[in-house]
This record gives structure tokens, C-alpha cells and sequence, in this order.
């Protein structure tokens, strides 16, 4: 059965990589897609969706749980490449 | 500049001396490049030898991926050391040696570079910071296809071409000049005295003079350049006539005229094309141009330039040449300048005839001779031309009796009036006539254009296929215009045809890159063959593999100037 995005950032924050995995093909795609968008440089966006999902895994416990993790993510990615776009 | 043009003929078919002069002695990246100038105005200036500015660039790079080039006696010896001092997080696949892994990179400075470092930093962080496996992986990954670019980037097949910004060069917009003989160019005031400069300034023993451009000073420039040869360049070269040398002469203007028997040769029809001219500064690369670059040299090179109708009289020339031999006291004053008699097989003498005559003068009396002859059939007809007071009317063909075009779309119906209108149209013949006579003259004796034009000129174009594959009539001509919709229809056909001939070209230039192919089995020669000569580099420097430079070509890529 399908695990929720929540369940799994419980379980990432317990540092369990294969939880991790899952939700990294889960989104990885889109994110990737978002960031393409916005950076118009496939080469780019690939490194910046890196970086988005080195943030979740160490930033797990700050997902407060109140809205969908979708949102978030796709903030994370948002403002790096945000930054991205500002230093390059 | 950049020159790359001489490049794509081989070094065995040109001058082995100029290329060298260009890569390497005039090179913009040689390391003594900043003091040419000061050189030159000084006195004579030698060949740069080896190693040349070329393959110190390579040698440069090729250290960035652990290939040591040692330039020897015996030739280039290839040896491997550890690649850059860039240490890499994990060791990614070699681009270059299949069986090897790489742990080190010597990123240069470049974008390609800076992605490998980047992608570097990210892998080393995620490994710091105990991230899972899928992210390293990734990362791994993108560092692993970053440093096969780094490596795509640092050696291509560019980098082992005749290729370099010259010093002694400018470029500008071209023009025709009928005053100029075969051998001469006008260069623009500005760039005359930037390229000959120093040369007045050796001539007068100091650059005072040159620098207030004295009447003094003009005298010695005009004169050293009236002795001296610099080479025009179009691009893209595609014939070895494409590189030519003239005896330059200083001109008002910005523009570089261009002696009006040349400008076929080097495909110059003068709607803004541009050209650029090098100066060869040592005695080596000057004697070099006049031997196998002069317009007499080409011709000695290849006799076929006046068959394939490079050098005949050409336009308005050959228009008054044929309207001269019309007459039998014009056909006299032809023959005085051709030194032979003449016969006129219609009513005048065409294109053909120059072109025989041309080969005739050429296989007797030699190519200057040919060419001193064309220059003055050429003079000639312009003069003749002027004389003919000729001109086109803008309703030309109005007193033709054409036929009446269908007035319905039936296919046959419009072959059939096209058929009946190309003979009408072919068939005339009174060339005196001031109306038709004129342009049909210019299409008869070669001058300009054909029978087919004509036609398209004075009446409809028949049967065309459109956008959407349909025939449809174009039952216009040029003469009288034609509405958008029979424009569009018809420009249907001129853009496939523009299309097809940009096909051609990229076809000729392959073609012409695929015969200048170096034959030799050396590594440097190998390493211009492949698409990818950076394996040839490595797996070279892997064995210890020695470049004996038995061919040409890798001589002089190296500087040595047999």
C-alpha cells in the first residue's frame, strides 16, 4: 500500500533513506519539471532539484504537517531557484 | 581576423609557408605576438618555427586531462601523468579510456569547468552530510556527465586546425574596380597604413614620419606597397581560389576594391560581401603568396578557370564586346586587341568565342598572357558598352507579338502556351532592335542571364506548384507584376530551391573537410580524423606513443617548416 507524503517525512526524520527513496521518485519528476520552467536550463534545474531534496532530507522536522507537503516542496524549490537564478 | 579558410584545402595543395605565416608567425595567441609590430618596423622578420602558437595551445589543454606532448627531436612524444589538481568526490568513468577511472581533474577556466566544480561541492557536501544513497547517486551522476562535457569541451577538432587570429589583417565591405589590373587591390586608407606602417617606418628608419602621415611617408608606403603582396580572403572558402594575393594599392574609402577580372574567382557579387585581407610579413611568406596565390599563379594551377568562366570578360564587357563584333569595322578593332583574326558564326561573337580565344592565347603564350589579353577584351567592352548607349526599358518586350495566355487553370492548356511561348520567345533575333534587342543580346552572347528569364520577364509563368502541392497558373510576369496571391504561390519554389542550395553547400563543405583529411597515422594526424580526438590523445599517452610527424601536415601544425 501507498504510504502518505506524511508518513514518509516521519520516517525520513527518523534518517530512514529508504523512505527517502520513495519520495525522491515520487516528486522528482515535478520538481524537476517546476524548475526547468523556471530556470528555462535543464542542466540547472537537475542541480537545483539535488539541492531541494538535500533540504528535505535535512530539513525534515521543519514541514509543520499543516498544509500538503506538495506545497512545500514546491516552495523549497521555489526559492532556490529563486537564489539560482540571482547568483548565476 | 581568424583565419581558418586556408585550412580546409590541405597543406600539400597550398602554400606551406603562408599557413605558417598565418598560424603561427602572425598568430595573435604566439607568445612574441605583442612585439611583431615593433619587429617588423625594426627589419626583416623570420618564420616563427616550433613549436608553434597552435600546439602550444594544445599542449596547454591537453595537460588539463594528464596528457604530457614533449616536442623532440624524434618528434611529439605523448606520456601520461595524473590528470588536475581538482580532487573529485568519487572517481567517475574516464570520458576517454574506457577501462579507466578518473580521480582528478585539472578543471580550466571555463564554463565547462566551473560545472564540473560546482557538481563537485554538491557531491561532497551530500557525502558530508550523510545523505541517502539515491541522492549521492544522482550527484554522482551529474559530476560524472559534467567532466565528460569538461572533457568534450577541452579537445575538439577545432583545436587541431590551421586556425588563429591574425595580426597584419583587417576586413571590410568589398567593391569592384575596372581601372585595377589582375593583380592589384585597393586597401583603405586607414588599413593601409596600419598593415604597411611599420614597413614605411623600417624603409624610413624611424616611425616619426609615418605616425604624422607625411607626404614623405605616403610616398615610401605607396611605394613599398606596390612592391609587396597581401592576401584576400572571402568566406567560406570553398575553392583555392577563395585565397588570392595582389599587389595592394592605398585607396580613398573604407571599402577594399577588387579588380573587376578577379571577382568571379572569389565569388564576389558585391551586395555587401565582405573580405578580409592578411599581410605576410617575412620575405618567406611574401614570395610564398605571389608564387602560388597571384591570379597567374592560379591559372598556371588550374588552366580549367577559363573553361569553367572565372576570367572572361563578363556583364556590361561581354554585352559591348558582342555588340562591337556586330559590325565589321567593330570586329576589326576586336581583332587588333586579340592580335589574331576573328569570325563571327552568327551575328556576333559570344562568350564561347572569348573562352576559346582565352584558352588558345593561355596554352600558347602562358596564363599572363591570357590574363593581359581578358583585361583588355574586358576594357574593351566596356568601353564599347558605354558607347552603346543600351539600356531596359521599363516595359520591355512590348513590341513583341506574343501569344494570348489561356484563360481558364487546365494543365495542358497552360503546358501547351508555355511550350509555344519559350519557342516564340527564343526564336528572336533582331538583335538591333532597341526594344527586346538589347536584353536579348545580354542572354544570347552569355553576358547575362538566359532565355528562361526572359520569358518569366515579358510573360505569364505558367503552371507553378503552390503551398499545397497544387499546380496552379501564374498568369503574370515580372514585366507586369504579380498579385500576392500568384507571389506566394510562386515563392513557394524560390524558397525550396533556397533551401536545396544551402543543402549544397553544407554538402560541398563536407566534402571539401573530407578530402583535406590528413592521411598520415601519426597521433596528431589521427587525432584530426576522429570526432572525438581526445581518446587518440589519451590512449596515446597511455602507451607512450611517439609522433615521428612523418606527414605534412603535422609538421607544420607543430612549426616545422620543411
Amino acid at each position: 500500500m501507498n504510504q502518505s507524503d506524511a508518513e514518509l517525512i516521519q520516517r525520513i526524520m527518523k534518517r530512514d533513506s529508504e523512505a527517502f527513496a520513495l519520495l525522491f521518485d515520487r516528486y522528482i519528476g515535478h520538481v524537476t519539471d517546476h524548475l526547468t520552467r523556471m530556470l528555462r536550463d535543464a542542466g540547472a534545474a537537475d542541480d537545483v532539484a539535488q539541492e531541494v531534496f538535500l533540504r528535505v532530507w535535512n530539513r525534515a522536522d521543519q514541514w509543520s504537517g499543516a498544509g500538503a507537503f506538495q506545497g512545500w516542496l514546491f516552495r523549497i524549490a521555489t526559492n532556490l531557484a529563486l537564489n539560482h537564478l540571482r547568483w548565476h | 581576423m581568424v583565419v581558418s579558410d586556408c585550412d580546409e584545402f590541405g597543406v600539400e595543395s597550398l602554400a606551406v609557408a603562408l599557413i605558417n605565416e598565418f598560424f603561427n608567425t602572425c598568430s595573435a595567441i604566439h607568445p612574441d605576438a605583442d612585439s611583431l609590430a615593433d619587429r617588423v618596423a625594426k627589419g626583416p622578420v623570420s618564420p616563427a618555427g616550433a613549436p608553434s602558437a597552435g600546439y602550444l595551445a594544445l599542449v596547454n589543454r591537453l595537460g588539463h586531462d594528464g596528457v604530457v606532448a614533449s616536442l623532440g627531436d624524434e618528434g611529439v612524444a605523448f606520456k601520461a601523468k595524473r590528470s588536475g589538481d581538482l580532487k573529485l568526490a568519487r572517481a567517475v568513468a574516464h570520458p576517454w579510456l574506457s577501462s579507466g577511472m578518473l580521480s582528478h581533474v585539472g578543471v580550466a577556466d571555463s564554463a565547462e569547468g566551473e560545472a564540473v566544480q560546482e557538481a563537485n561541492v554538491r557531491l561532497e557536501q551530500m557525502i558530508a552530510n550523510g545523505a541517502p544513497q539515491v541522492l549521492v547517486e544522482r550527484a554522482t551522476d551529474t559530476l560524472s556527465e559534467r567532466v565528460q562535457e569538461f572533457y568534450a569541451a577541452l579537445i575538439t577538432r577545432e583545436h587541431l586546425r590551421f586556425e588563429s587570429r591574425v595580426l597584419f589583417s583587417g576586413r571590410s565591405v568589398m567593391t569592384p574596380n575596372k581601372h585595377f589590373k589582375h593583380d592589384q587591390i585597393g586597401v583603405p586608407e586607414e588599413m593601409a597604413w596600419a598593415l604597411f606602417g611599420p614597413f614605411a617606418a623600417r624603409e624610413l628608419g624611424s616611425d616619426i614620419e609615418v605616425k604624422k602621415r607625411s607626404k614623405k611617408a605616403a610616398q615610401v608606403l605607396d611605394g613599398l606597397m606596390a612592391r609587396m603582396w597581401v592576401v584576400g580572403t572571402r568566406a567560406p572558402a570553398l575553392s583555392p581560389t577563395s585565397l588570392m594575393a595582389f599587389h595592394p594599392v592605398r585607396v580613398a574609402g573604407d571599402a577594399i576594391q577588387v579588380p573587376i577580372l578577379c571577382s568571379k574567382l572569389m565569388d564576389g557579387d558585391f551586395d555587401g560581401d565582405q573580405m578580409a585581407l592578411i599581410l605576410p610579413v617575412t620575405e618567406e611568406g611574401q614570395k610564398s603568396a605571389q608564387d602560388h596565390l597571384s591570379i597567374v599563379a592560379h591559372l598556371t594551377r588550374d588552366p580549367s578557370l577559363i573553361g569553367r568562366e572565372k576570367v572572361h570578360p563578363m556583364h556590361d564587357a561581354m554585352f559591348g564586346l558582342a555588340h562591337l563584333s556586330m559590325t565589321d569595322a567593330g570586329l576589326k578593332e576586336l581583332e587588333k586587341v586579340a592580335g589574331e583574326s576573328l569570325t563571327r558564326r552568327g551575328k556576333f561573337l559570344d562568350k564561347k568565342h572569348f573562352i576559346a580565344l582565352l584558352e588558345r592565347v593561355r596554352a600558347g603564350r602562358g596564363s599572363e598572357a591570357a590574363l593581359d589579353l581578358s583585361e583588355r577584351l574586358q576594357r574593351k567592352g566596356f568601353e564599347a558598352a558605354q558607347q552603346t548607349g543600351a539600356s531596359m526599358g521599363a516595359f520591355l518586350g512590348g513590341s513583341l507579338d506574343l501569344p494570348e495566355p489561356p484563360e481558364g487553370d487546365g494543365v495542358d492548356e497552360w503546358r501547351s502556351y508555355v511550350d509555344e511561348m519559350a519557342a516564340e520567345v527564343s526564336q528572336f533575333n533582331h538583335f538591333e532592335d532597341d526594344e527586346f534587342g538589347v536584353i536579348a543580346m545580354l542572354a544570347e552572347c552569355g553576358a547575362r542571364g538566359n532565355w528562361e528569364q526572359l520569358r518569366q520577364y515579358v510573360a505569364p509563368h505558367g503552371l507553378v506548384y503552390n503551398a499545397a502541392r497544387e499546380l496552379t497558373p501564374i498568369r503574370h510576369g515580372w514585366r507586369d507584376g504579380l498579385p500576392v496571391d500568384e507571389l506566394l504561390a510562386r515563392t513557394v519554389g524560390a524558397r525550396m530551391g533556397l533551401a536545396s542550395a544551402l543543402a549544397e553547400m553544407i554538402e560541398v563543405s563536407r566534402d571539401v573537410a573530407k578530402q583535406s583529411a590528413p592521411s598520415g597515422y601519426g597521433v596528431l594526424s589521427r587525432a584530426r580524423r576522429s570526432d572525438n580526438p581526445g581518446v587518440v590523445f589519451a590512449r596515446a599517452a597511455m602507451k607512450g606513443e611517439v609522433d615521428l610527424l612523418a606527414d605534412a601536415y603535422s609538421r607544420l601544425f607543430v612549426g616545422i617548416v620543411d
